[in-house]
This record gives C-alpha cells, structure tokens and sequence, in this order.
C-alpha cells in the first residue's frame, strides 16, 4: 500500500488546527511588564511562548544538540538580563529570534570551532496503531527529510514562516537581511523545491485530483 | 475549517510547521533550564558594560558548515572586562571552562557570586579586590555585592 489520499487531507487539516496555524499573539507588552517588575510568573510565561521560536530560529546552524541547549537558555539569560531595554515589547518575537541568532554566533565564536551536527533529529514517534497513522508518520518523515535536503536559505526562511509565535514578513526580512519583497517568491520557490523533493514527490502524486 | 491539498502552500507550511515539532521538538530539559535562568533576579542589580574582550578580532571567528573541526589547537584563556560607572571587574576565564579569577576596582572587600544557568557559587574578595571561583562549565556571570549597590555583569559564553 503506498498512499491513500483520503489520510493525508485529514492530515493536512489536523495540522492547520495546529497552534502554528494561526492563534493570537500573547500580549508581550503585559508580560513584559510584569517581567521587569520580577514576576516570576510572568517571566515562565515568556519562556512558554517563546520556547518554540527560539529552538527553531537555532536549528540551521549546525550546533550539537547540547550547544543548542545552551544557546537556547541563553538566550532566555539575554532577555531577562535586557527586560528593561526593549523598547518595543511587542515585537518581542522578532527581537528574541534576533538575539538567539546572536548567541548561536557567539557560541561558536567562543568555542574557536564549527560543529556540524550529524546527531540525528528524527525521533521516533511512539505507537502507530492503525494504517492511517502509519501514513501520517510517512508523510511527516519524508517531509522532514526532504525539508532538511533544502539549502540552507530555504531552511531558514521555511522555519521563520512556520515560527510561533507568527513573525511578520517585515521581522523576517529584518532576521535575514533579505529585502521585504522577495520573500514571498523566495517562499514560493523554496515551497516549490520542497514539492518536489523526489521524497516527497508519491505523497503529492497522490493527493492531487 | 476548508480542505487542503498539498499544492496549497499555507497547508504545505501548516504540515511542516506540524513535522518540525514532532521530528524536532523542544527538550524539556531546555525549557526547565530557561525557567531556572528566569528566577535568578535581575532586578535590583544595575548591568554592567563589558568594554573589552580578549575574543573580539579572534581570527578563528570562521562560520562555515562545510567543515568539521575538532577543535582550535590550544585552548586558552578570555579575559573580559566590565565596567559601571562605579566599579570596574576584570575576569580571567580559564581555559579549562570551570575557573574564573578576577578583581575588581576600586579595591574592595565584598561578597561575588558566579552565577551559572543552574549553580551559585559565592567568593569574598580579598583586601586588593581578587578573587577565585569554580564552576560548572557553560555561561555564567558574575553579580558583585557592592558597598553601592549589586551589580550584575551580562551573561558570558564560554
């Protein structure tokens, strides 16, 4: 059995019911506030919302997975150490992605090496009970590994795009010194090579009419 | 909710965003270490600037990813120095990622903690303002308890 249609639209409709699919931005200027005021509570908040973010902007710079830890964490340590600098708290997602690419550069700075990271990233999903679950984990795998075939720009942007809390085209552009304007082409283009990254290529075939 | 194929972008981006988090989600281990980093207190310590840095002009500073270093040949010492405008702390941070010695001026004795992502360590300094900690190895910083006021260096990567 290759593929049956029918599981990958109900695939594709569970994840645009994934929070990334679009909920609300936390109020970052509140939070913000009652972070810089010391609350606790506030502060945990702001890693919760932030933590996917910031673990994805890491991905692509081949940092081991410890280094990506410690990157991660410190770039919580930045931001609590540099609360009462933000000038646009609401812009917190753009500033965060900014300064977790900083520390990714730091690190690797620091260490006086690059480390390219051959530590595999698929984990194995637990318990696939039925046929259709089992299509889901080929779907999602072959679209991991055909996303992590992409160049490097495609990566970077595609995990931007994809980020949670949602960056505006205009952060992004700013993340990636790439004009505004070109983002969208570059998006389709990098969405394109995806499609047909020969992985992925049987999943596509048959899910179109 | 309407359908999708997968010649729809935004559904193609909502499936990868969905691949990215199972195949590569954030450990807990990091998201525990973050919300440790968020109870140490920032507030009530005036930050100090960091005004020079043994690493800046480094020409090791190489970001390529089509190579595989072990590393660079030997490991030596940072020395970084931050200031406010009422004191100023110079730290060695050794080489061997665990020790950092300093002093800081005008002398003084005053208490020194070394903050690491998860462990406190405390020094007094001596009459000429020196002092010696260990740590475990990672980022860290140092917090001086200042007759004036706590101050708080900014989190170095070492």
């Amino acid at each position: 059995m290759r593929l049956a249609p029918p599981s990958t639209l109900r695939l594709m409709r569970a994840a645009a019911d994934h929070p990334a699919g679009g909920s609300a931005r936390p109020d970052f200027a509140e939070l913000v506030k009652l972070a810089r005021d010391g609350d606790l509570q506030a502060k945990e908040a702001l890693v919760e919302a932030l933590q996917r973010l910031v673990w994805h902007t890491i991905g692509d710079f081949g940092l081991s997975r410890d280094d990506r830890q410690d990157v991660f964490a410190g770039t919580f340590c930045r931001l609590f150490e540099r609360l009462h600098t933000i000038r646009e708290p609401e812009r917190l997602p753009g500033w965060i992605a900014t300064t977790a690419r900083n520390e990714a550069h730091t690190l690797l700075r620091a260490r006086g090496r690059v480390v390219v990271s051959d530590e595999p990233l698929e984990r194995e999903d637990s318990e696939p009970s039925t046929d259709d679950r089992l299509v889901e984990r080929e779907v999602r795998v072959a679209l991991h590994t055909a996303f992590r075939a992409l160049p490097r720009n495609c990566r970077e942007l595609l995990r931007l795009l994809t980020a949670m809390p949602r960056l505006s085209y205009e952060e992004i552009s700013e993340l990636l010194a790439m004009p505004h304007g070109s983002i969208g082409p570059t998006r389709q283009r990098c969405l394109d090579r995806l499609r047909s990254a020969p992985e992925f290529r049987p999943f596509i075939e048959g899910g179109q009419p | 909710m309407t359908h999708f194929d997968l010649s729809d972008d935004d559904g193609l981006l909502a499936l990868l965003s969905e691949s990215l988090d199972r195949a590569d989600p954030v450990p807990a281990d990091a998201v525990r270490a973050a919300k440790a980093v968020a109870q140490l207190s920032d507030v009530d310590a005036e930050l100090a600037e960091l005004v020079a840095d043994s690493l800046v002009g480094d020409a090791a500073l190489l970001f390529r990813h089509d190579v595989t270093m072990e590393s660079r040949g030997e490991p030596s010492d940072r020395l970084v120095t931050f200031a406010t405008p009422q004191v100023n702390v110079d730290l060695d941070l050794q080489a061997d990622g665990r020790t950092v010695v300093g002093a800081i001026t005008p002398p003084m004795s005053v208490d020194v903690d070394l903050e690491t992502t998860g462990q406190m360590v405390r020094a007094r300094t001596d009459e000429l303002g020196r002092f010696h900690l260990t740590t475990s190895p990672g980022r860290c910083r140092l917090r001086i308890h200042a007759h004036e006021g706590a101050v708080v260096t900014p989190w170095i990567t070492r």
